[in-house]
């Protein structure tokens, strides 16, 4: 299983004065905890809920349309760092994704941050990046199909989907 | 610390270093995409006053001043962002102000964003916002210039000014930027970026001179 964290990726690169195997401070922003708490997706081997974890990132509490950034990480690298995960309900528009891959590590130390910003900055090959086309395709196709809650994405983003908005 | 006070305050073209170097390759930059702005005029953009080649060509655009009033709403921008965060999808100073601040002054204002990403004096993510809205705003007047500055930034040393680049010009749409983008994918070290640029480039080349992308028919 990998564990699947929403990023910004301009946060990551590597700086001229950066130490090699170092992170920028900037990116730690990109792994704020709640309750100690870090909110993660799991996605399954074969990637088949890539696409729903997508759609519910992409909707949840965003504002306009745009494209999405994320890493993956193996679950056994956070097993090694000692951090633990339990599961718990999302709080995005996609209620399936909400209730079944959505989890949070919990009891993080900063040091355990630190470790887990590391890691991901090591697999720097894993941070990827969805286009804003490609969200958009996402995001209809699963308001279409019924699976994200109308009620719960803004009205701005649901005017751009539905194309009374183009901005 | 305070970086944004002082951020536009050394944007004076004709000031020493930075935009002399800039102003070097504002002139390269120009003088290559004028070549082909007929081209681009005549298949993408609909002349106008703003968009015909006298105008391109006559970009010494670079080469104005910051007005006071410009200059204190682009510095307000950057001051206005510096406690926010910067996450995709999610409003900030930038997507609010910005769009409106370069459809009124953009020939003063896209250079002043030019020196401040060859500056590097913005963050990471702040550069890569403004680039990424740069090519977001709708703004046919200043469309050209916009493509012009995100194409100079794909060439920027700072990867996140590449990436902001990328992302702005996948949002612009205008297919004449596609063998821009390749060449820089083709030239990016960085394995994730090369990667993102080169989707762009596919974007890009599947779009057609209309700036409609395959899956982005109903506009």
């Amino acid at each position: 299983m990998a564990l699947l964290r929403k990023i910004t990726k301009a946060k990551w690169y590597d700086t001229p004065w950066l130490p090699n195997g170092e992170v920028p401070a900037d990116a730690l922003v990109d792994l704020r905890t709640q309750n100690n708490e870090l909110s993660v997706w799991r996605i399954e081997p074969d990637r088949a809920n890539l696409n729903a974890v997508i759609a519910a990132l992409a909707s949840n509490k965003t504002d306009r349309l745009a494209n999405l950034d994320y890493v993956l990480l193996d679950e056994e690298v956070v097993i090694a760092l000692g951090i633990q995960s339990v599961k718990s309900d999302g709080d995005s528009p996609h209620r399936h994704a909400n209730s079944h891959w959505h989890w949070d590590l919990v009891h993080l130390t900063a040091a355990k941050v630190l470790g887990l910003a590391r890691e991901m900055k090591r697999r720097e090959a894993e941070h990827k990046r969805v286009q804003h086309t490609a969200v958009r395709e996402i995001l209809r196709a699963a308001l279409q199909g019924g699976e994200l809650d109308r009620d719960v994405v803004k009205p701005d983003l649901l005017d751009q989907l539905e194309g009374r908005s183009s901005t | 610390m305070d970086q944004t006070s002082t951020a536009v305050d050394n944007l004076r073209w004709d000031s020493a270093e930075p935009p002399q170097q800039l102003a070097a390759s504002v002139a390269f930059v120009i003088k290559i995409a004028s070549a082909s702005v007929a081209e681009t005029h005549r298949r993408f953009l609909p002349v106008s006053s703003s968009t015909s080649p006298a105008i391109v060509a006559a970009a010494d655009t670079s080469l104005r001043e910051l007005a006071p009033e410009t200059k204190a709403q682009l510095d307000s921008i950057l001051e206005g962002v510096r406690e926010e965060l910067i996450e995709d999808g999610i409003a900030n100073t930038i997507t609010r102000k910005l769009p409106q601040l370069v459809a009124n002054h953009y020939r003063s204002v896209l250079p002043a964003i030019a020196a401040l990403v060859d500056g590097s004096r913005t963050s990471s993510a702040v550069t890569a916002e403004i680039l990424k809205e740069v090519g977001r705003l709708r703004d046919a007047t200043s469309h050209f210039e916009r493509r012009w500055l995100l194409e100079h930034a794909l060439w920027s040393r700072n990867p996140a000014a590449r990436d902001g680049a990328g992302a702005g010009l996948a949002w612009l749409q205008d297919p004449a930027a596609a063998e821009r983008v390749r060449a820089a994918a083709e030239r990016e070290t960085l394995p994730q970026l090369r990667a993102d640029l080169e989707e762009v480039f596919r974007l890009l080349a599947a779009t057609d001179e209309h700036g409609v992308a395959p899956q982005d028919h109903e506009g």
